[in-house]
């Protein structure tokens, strides 16, 4: 059937615009507006000469966040948990829906799922008051360590170990969920491309070789890529809940940086122009994450 | 004849203790220093609660009604109000860093960083103080201020103090006497030894003591380098960590100094001589303390309040009563001069008044109110200032005690009435009424929330411990509240720890011997980039040169880092702060 | 179909496997749950696994008596109706227009962008913050809500689905005289009814869970959304001291920093708790949804 086009028409089609109104005025006044104050970046501000009376410095704030020795670390760090989480992360979604593909009794999957998909609804409040707890040096994960004969572990007192944590804990609240998507993948597998393979004599790891492993190929790939946008996001609530001074050296991520940096040391400026930059750099990591799937996938995002 | 004699002033004296408030009411005055606004006004200002709750003294919130909002609004009119309220003391700063960045802050600033009140009064938000001083305060103030500045070597407001100008109110602040090194003298009398007096003694003392106890910890020190550190610092006259005035005048950061070179050296050999605790930089101070509790060292250095809090022998004791802990003097080299490190500090919590607030007087009139209320127990100043004290004298009353609130809640008393029903009146003042002495009738969270507040003066502490000391000595109880004796479990060999360090501070010679951190501004711009990394680096350095891992010599290369890396520029800075005092 | 024994072993190890896992995933919940209603004591010498040992219910008391978390709650469950209900407003009458294409309505690629940008360009925590001082709505619940109403990812998604539908649907429906709304909520929002009541629950999830726009809005405890309140009071590391003077001294005894620090977690976490079996599914079928169509 021939689909005719509605011709643009101002008196039908006006009431469209004016439905975009809300939610465009609430960008302007709240996304849009407020940039203004990214002028801070290149200033040196001061709250008592505003925005119009404190010196403007360029990008001295900018040049001085990769001058200094924790700039770059925090950078660093940032790269290392976010990298760590995606392809961990990924990994345990991919090996868990792998496994649960398997099950054949539905009340058996179901229940899974429901007990998996928990952890992703809580927040990290919960979740990080629950872990302190928890890897404390008198909690329960210390406690059954020492039953072992080990010596008590500083999960969130270590340096070296903190990233550990950082990602552990993190997968543990959201392999789950980051699961479904690979169960989608699987269950639109065609199953009589399983029976062919059976009557060829293929055993179960061929099977997994050969057809799930590419089936779940492409969106394998769509998930790592448009992770590629979040290389800067390492988890500021999960880092801000669980980090202290001890372990800054591994686990300060950009954003708690420029949290602190603002907000407890009084750098608005400082702190005003490292976000910018890791805006702008993002910005264009999402953008060139989504370019990069649409080109090679058919996934269209928008 | 004389037994009318005596039923007459048991009379007398009956009818004294029945007295009503009128002993604690204070006088009428209308010296504008109290002045009450009419019609009440309000000042806002930024509150932490106990807990994110409505709790607090009688169920209200810091800015609601409770003993001490109703005492400041009957005497002076003025009405708290919570901009914000906070459960931590992180959020609180948190809060007053955003009212900043927004220039919305609160009338009064609370329990500010000398960094915030620098910050503030560089963006110009603040009202400069040093004219609402002169014309606002009581004498009785400006005499208790300026003991303050005297005790501080004049540095009390150089903290808070901006191009000049005076912009906050410190909390005052002091301990008793400075860190000093404590001994289990029992063992020392075991090993035949005395308490040393210089460091080649306490040599001697410690060779002998990791002999007898190869697996004990002759010196206690923590992994920051606080405790035990400044015990082989001070007596090369080496200050690490302040600022201090080289031989041209000019301040040099005391970690840079040769003399601290040689305080390494003492360290470093006794490390390797087995004296330190082979671990001591993984341990905390709590952590270092357990070799304290767990009888197994010799020495450590603390102060009064160590032998109870990290360094605490009790349980040691309790296993075995003939342990003994008494302080020894500050060690000198070869019976030279003995130095101490600084035990009161200015400015790391101040008040503050923003630059919009309409009546900035109030604060000084609650000021003056709570030094009149505060200090009704130190005859000195009654004998100063006489008529213009407001209060009757009175020595400190004995504590209620739980039991008696407990049996006044019983009879279902509430609030107020329950010390008017003990005591026969209501203590004059808001705050916690089991507290005894009138300076410490605000509870300590309170002190630092509203209005400004001078809540004792210097070496009051030590006066404190003074009059404990002799009560103790003397076992003449009547001029001290009489729970005292039961402080600290009652244990005698915790109060001689305790004094023994008073004794040691006074025969050294006191104040003369404090060697002053002089930089106490906020932090330069400097300061702010670098000083984090050159303190790790510091103590990084340090620490491994006393265990070995580096040649003494790697001291010179950390000062060439220091002034490399940030220090000169930090120097220069610092200078010209103490030159614009 | 014969199951082999390799079969039967692979699946019996499986079925382990995931059943570990899945208990992995409850199990911290649980000991939480179980410290909560325990005594000191034995929370204090780590005698508490899964299971409350000599259990009381006095930490809840405390949180009930002595501190606002009941009020911060009803805060919390206000901003979640009132919050989802701005969010799926704002959802379906902006993502209508944008469903259609460029041709249709003029500047449609234009507007999408600019819709996009403020996903990831941010002007910082300050400049919102006198924002929403100078507009006046520090401490109110619109702080919580306004600046977070447009939720850009899920009109995207929205706009999807409305752009998968058929089109003669709504031609047919223009065509006989219906406005524009009518074919929104008339046709389309019955029709994409599972959608649209997925995204409800991420909004509702995002909203209950948020907790860092309240520390900086929110400048009264009693106002703040449960998730706040409870982070500022981790922060605490004192709760009972210079509360003593309610409890008796067995009672005392049974409390505990620890426990209670526990029993606010188990509170605050409650609510999600109970509605989550109920709305699980939801979630997953409309996830699937979305993974699918798009």
């Amino acid at each position: 059937m021939e689909i005719r086009k509605t011709r643009w028409n101002l008196k039908k089609n006006g009431i469209l615009y004016v439905m975009l109104i809300p939610a465009f005025a609430l960008l302007a006044i709240f996304s849009y507006y407020p940039l203004y104050g990214l002028v801070i970046a290149f200033q040196n501000f001061m709250p008592g000469k505003g925005f119009w009376g404190s010196q403007w410095v360029g990008l001295r704030n900018f040049r001085m966040f990769f001058m200094m020795p924790d700039g770059l670390q925090v950078v660093r760090n940032t790269f290392v948990i976010a990298v760590s989480k995606i392809i961990f992360g990924n990994l345990t979604s991919i090996v868990f829906a792998l496994l649960l593909n398997e099950v054949r009794v539905l009340r058996y999957k179901r229940m899974v799922q429901t007990l998996v998909y928990l952890p992703h609804f809580l927040s990290w409040v919960v979740v990080g008051g629950v872990f302190i707890d928890l890897l404390g040096s008198r909690g329960i994960v210390n406690l059954i360590l020492s039953l072992f004969g080990a010596k008590p572990v500083a999960f969130l007192g270590n340096a070296s170990i903190f990233p550990v944590t950082i990602v552990v804990t993190d997968i543990w609240k959201g392999f789950g969920w980051g699961a479904i998507i690979y169960l989608a993948a699987l269950s639109n597998v065609d199953v009589q491309l399983y029976e062919a393979a059976i009557i060829d004599g293929a055993n179960k790891w061929q099977q997994v070789f050969y057809i799930t492993i590419p089936a779940l190929l492409p969106t394998i790939a769509v998930v790592y890529t448009l992770a590629l946008g979040n290389v800067l996001n390492a988890g500021f609530e999960q880092v801000l809940m669980l980090y202290n001074p001890v372990v800054y050296s591994t686990g300060d991520i950009i954003d708690t940086y420029t949290y602190r940096a603002g907000l407890e040391q009084f750098r608005y400026s400082y702190s005003a122009a490292v976000g910018m930059f890791k805006s702008v750099v993002a910005g264009a990591l999402i953008i060139l994450s989504y370019r990069l799937v649409y080109r090679y996938s058919d996934y269209r995002i928008f | 004849m004389k037994r009318k004699l005596v039923l007459t002033l048991a009379l007398l004296l009956v009818m004294a203790m029945a007295l009503p408030a009128y002993a604690s009411n204070p006088k009428e005055t209308d010296e504008i220093y109290y002045k009450k606004f009419d019609p009440p006004i309000t000042i806002s200002s930024g509150f932490r609660q106990l807990d994110s709750t409505a709790d607090w003294w009688e169920g209200n919130p810091p800015d609601g009604d409770n003993p001490y909002t109703r005492w400041v609004l009957d005497k002076t009119g003025v009405q708290y109000k919570g901009m914000f309220v906070t459960s931590n003391d992180a959020d609180l700063q948190q809060q007053y860093n955003l009212a900043l960045a927004a220039n919305d802050l609160p009338d009064l600033v609370t329990k500010a960083t000398k960094d915030m009140i620098n910050q503030m009064a560089a963006s110009g938000v603040l009202m400069p103080l040093d004219d609402l001083i002169e014309e606002w305060c009581s004498p009785l103030t400006k005499y208790i201020i300026n003991e303050w500045v005297d005790a501080t070597g004049g540095l009390f407001f150089a903290p808070v103090t901006y191009e000049g100008k005076i912009y906050g109110l410190p909390e005052s602040g002091g301990g008793a006497m400075p860190d000093y090194p404590q001994y289990r003298v029992d063992i020392l009398s075991g090993l035949g030894k005395e308490i040393p007096t210089t460091v080649d003694e306490l040599e001697d003392v410690l060779s002998a003591y990791h002999e007898a106890f190869p697996n004990g910890v002759g010196l206690v020190m923590d992994q920051g380098l606080y405790s035990g550190f400044r015990l082989l610092m001070d007596p090369y006259d080496a200050h690490p960590r302040i600022w201090i005035e080289g031989d041209d005048g000019k301040l040099v950061y005391g970690s840079t100094l040769p003399e601290v070179k040689e305080g390494l050296a003492a360290l470093r050999r006794f490390y390797e001589k087995g004296y330190l605790d082979p671990e001591f930089y993984t341990k905390s101070m709590e952590k270092a303390g357990e070799s304290v509790s767990g009888n197994n060292a010799l020495l450590y250095e603390g102060n009064w309040y160590s032998t109870y809090y990290q360094f605490n022998p009790r349980a040691a004791w309790e296993v075995d009563n003939s342990v003994k802990v008494m302080g020894g003097p500050y060690l000198t080299v070869d019976g030279g001069k003995q130095h101490a490190r600084e035990y009161m500090s200015t400015g790391n919590t101040n008040w503050a008044i923003s630059a919009k607030c309409e009546h900035p007087e109030a604060m000084f009139i609650i000021l003056n109110w709570q030094i009149q209320s505060s200090f009704r127990d130190q005859a000195d100043l009654y004998e100063l200032f006489g008529d213009q004290m407001l209060y009757e004298y009175e020595v400190e009353k004995p504590a209620i005690n739980s039991d008696e609130i407990e049996a006044a809640k019983a009879e279902g008393k509430t609030g107020d009435d329950i010390p008017k029903a003990i005591r026969g009146y209501l203590a004059e003042g808001p705050g916690n009424t089991d507290m005894q002495s009138f300076s410490e009738r605000f509870m300590p969270i309170m002190r630092t929330q509203y209005g400004f507040y001078l809540h004792s003066r210097p070496n009051q502490e030590t006066r404190r411990f003074e009059r404990f000391k002799h009560a103790y000595e003397t076992d003449d109880w009547s001029g001290v509240p009489a729970t005292w004796k039961d402080q600290y479990w009652g244990i005698t060999m915790l109060w001689e720890a305790m004094f023994s360090g008073i004794d040691v501070f006074r025969e050294a010679g006191g104040n003369d011997i404090v060697t002053f951190n002089k930089f106490v501004g906020a932090p330069t711009e400097s300061m702010t980039t670098y000083k984090g990394y050159l303190d790790k680096l510091e103590q990084e350095t340090f620490t491994k040169i006393i265990v070995g891992e580096l040649p003494l010599d790697a001291f010179e290369d950390f000062v060439n880092q220091f002034y490399a890396f940030g220090g000169t520029e930090m120097t220069e800075e610092v200078n010209a702060w103490y030159d614009s005092l | 179909m014969h199951a082999t024994k390799g079969e039967k072993v692979f699946q019996g190890i499986n079925y382990g496997l995931l059943a570990v896992v899945s208990l992995i995933c409850l199990f911290p919940m649980i000991h939480i749950i179980a410290l909560s209603f325990s005594h000191s004591a034995y929370v204090a010498a780590n005698m508490v696994t899964f299971w409350p040992v000599k259990p009381h219910i006095l930490n809840y008391k405390f949180i009930f008596e002595h501190t606002s978390m009941v009020t911060n709650m009803m805060m919390s469950i206000q901003r979640v109706l009132v919050g989802t209900a701005v969010n799926i407003f704002l959802v379906l009458i902006t993502a209508y227009p944008l469903s259609y294409d460029g041709t249709e309505l003029k500047g449609r690629n234009t507007l999408m962008w600019i819709l996009v940008v403020p996903m990831f360009l941010h002007a910082g925590l300050i400049p919102n913050y006198i924002l929403i001082s100078r507009l006046g709505l520090m401490d109110s619940l619109w702080a919580l809500i306004l600046p977070g109403a447009v939720t850009i990812w899920n009109i995207i998604m929205m706009q999807n689905f409305f752009r998968s539908m058929p089109r003669e649907l709504h031609e047919a429906a223009l065509i006989d005289g219906a406005g524009h709304l009518t074919v929104l909520f008339r046709i389309l929002v019955p029709l994409n009814l599972a959608a649209i009541a997925t995204l409800s629950l991420f909004c509702a999830v995002n909203h209950w869970n948020a907790w860092f726009d309240g520390m900086i809005y929110i400048r009264h405890p009693q106002k703040m959304p449960v998730q706040t309140a409870l982070r500022s009071l981790m922060k605490v590391t004192a709760h009972i001291v210079g509360q003593e003077r309610f409890y008796t001294p067995e009672e005392l005894a049974m409390l505990s920093d620890r426990s209670l620090t526990c029993a606010k977690i188990a509170f605050t976490t409650l609510p999600i708790l109970v509605i989550y079996p109920f709305v699980q599914r939801f979630f997953v079928k409309g996830v699937i949804i979305g993974a699918v169509k798009g």
